[in-house]
């Protein structure tokens, strides 16, 4: 269950957001410029909202009555960027293995890469660098690392945007098949309309940081 | 002053500013999403610094060793100013070099030259080939 109301300053408009989900994919969707990284900065402690509070499961990650704000190490939240942010000078095992040194009781090993690797298709990529990876495989690398430390969020922001048609269709429904094996809520960001409709359990559409009632899934 | 301590130290001086300026333009070139991802996978920011930072910068931070290097190689006026030129002790190539010339030892000063040029030629011949070699590892 994930819960937040923030407002956030921007250099144009103010951010103002209220949302509430269970373990569902919500769709933030509107146009460029809208906000929408934002929010999931904010949800990932990478920015801090100028007020409101997020709560995930019952852990409050953030709170500016309470002046909580979890560090973005701490939040287990896991992050798709929009241009995969694949450290260039690891492999891809290496990628995948990083969130998991960090785990002092579970330290993470070869075999959970490698499996992990083969959920998405991408193993015998393990030795690979970034570099040498097209574009698909690279958002499948980069969603075995987001998810990888286990976590209780996954935060994608604009997962299609790079693709060409097939490679962009065949993701859909595998982001699909990886929310109903992981069960926990999923936030997504584009600004593509069909996208959000083949994906959103939930659609809100975002404009200069305004919430707007989504259009119903039929008009999609 | 006047000992070798004198001498490094006024390398050091002339040429920080070289190493300064490249070095913060490597870690300047680094893209901040990098950071951003090591943060959300639970790395703690000394982690970050040396697991992602560094490693990323290495070749720029390389660059400016090599800048320093030269640079400190051929320091002379500082150098002849507070280490002196004391022959075992704090005399430089650049100072033994000039000193030759002034003597009218050309055979020495010639030696020297050609030492010092095999020598640098040698250095970045070789981190070159590092660097090349660091570059196809990545692509």
């Amino acid at each position: 269950m994930l819960e937040f109301q923030i407002t956030k300053t921007l250099w144009y408009f103010d951010l103002e957001l209220h949302v509430r989900i269970g373990n569902q994919i919500l769709v933030l969707w509107g146009p460029s410029g809208s906000g929408k990284t934002t929010v999931l900065h904010c949800l990932a402690g990478l920015l801090k909202p100028s007020a409101g509070f997020i709560e995930l499961n019952d852990r409050v990650l953030f709170s500016s009555d309470r002046k909580i704000n979890v560090p973005a190490r701490l939040r287990n939240t896991g992050y798709l960027f929009q241009d995969y942010a694949l450290f260039s000078h690891m492999t891809v095992r290496h990628n995948v293995m990083y969130g998991l040194l960090k785990r002092k009781n579970r330290p993470g090993t070869d075999a959970d890469v490698v499996e992990l690797l083969k959920l998405f298709g991408v193993e015998h990529l393990a030795d690979r660098y970034p570099g040498q990876l097209s574009g698909g495989e690279k958002q499948r690398v980069a969603l075995a690392r987001a998810l990888a430390v286990q976590p209780e969020l996954l935060l994608l922001d604009e997962p299609l945007n790079a693709l060409d048609k097939n490679t962009r269709v065949s993701l859909r429904q595998e982001i699909k098949k990886i929310h109903r094996r992981w069960r926990i809520p999923f936030v997504l960001v584009t600004h593509n309309e069909e996208d959000a409709g083949f994906l959103g359990d939930e659609i809100v559409y975002l404009n200069r940081g305004r919430l707007f009632s989504p259009p119903s899934p039929a008009t999609l | 002053m006047f000992t070798w301590w004198a001498a490094v130290l006024a390398s050091v001086v002339v040429a920080f500013p070289l190493m300064y300026q490249s070095a913060k333009a490597a870690f300047r070139s680094v893209d901040v999403n990098f950071e951003k991802a090591a943060r959300t996978l639970g790395a703690s920011e000394v982690r970050i610094f040396f697991t992602i930072t560094v490693p990323l910068a290495w070749p720029g931070i390389l660059a400016g060793l090599v800048l320093t290097f030269a640079r400190a190689l051929g320091e002379f006026g500082a150098t002849l100013m507070v280490a002196g030129n004391i022959p075992g002790q704090t005399q430089t190539v650049p100072l033994a070099i000039y000193f030759a010339v002034e003597s009218g030892d050309n055979t020495t000063a010639g030696v020297l030259v050609a030492v010092i040029t095999v020598f640098s030629f040698a250095v970045i011949f070789w981190v070159n080939r590092w660097a090349k070699r660091r570059g196809n590892n990545s692509e």
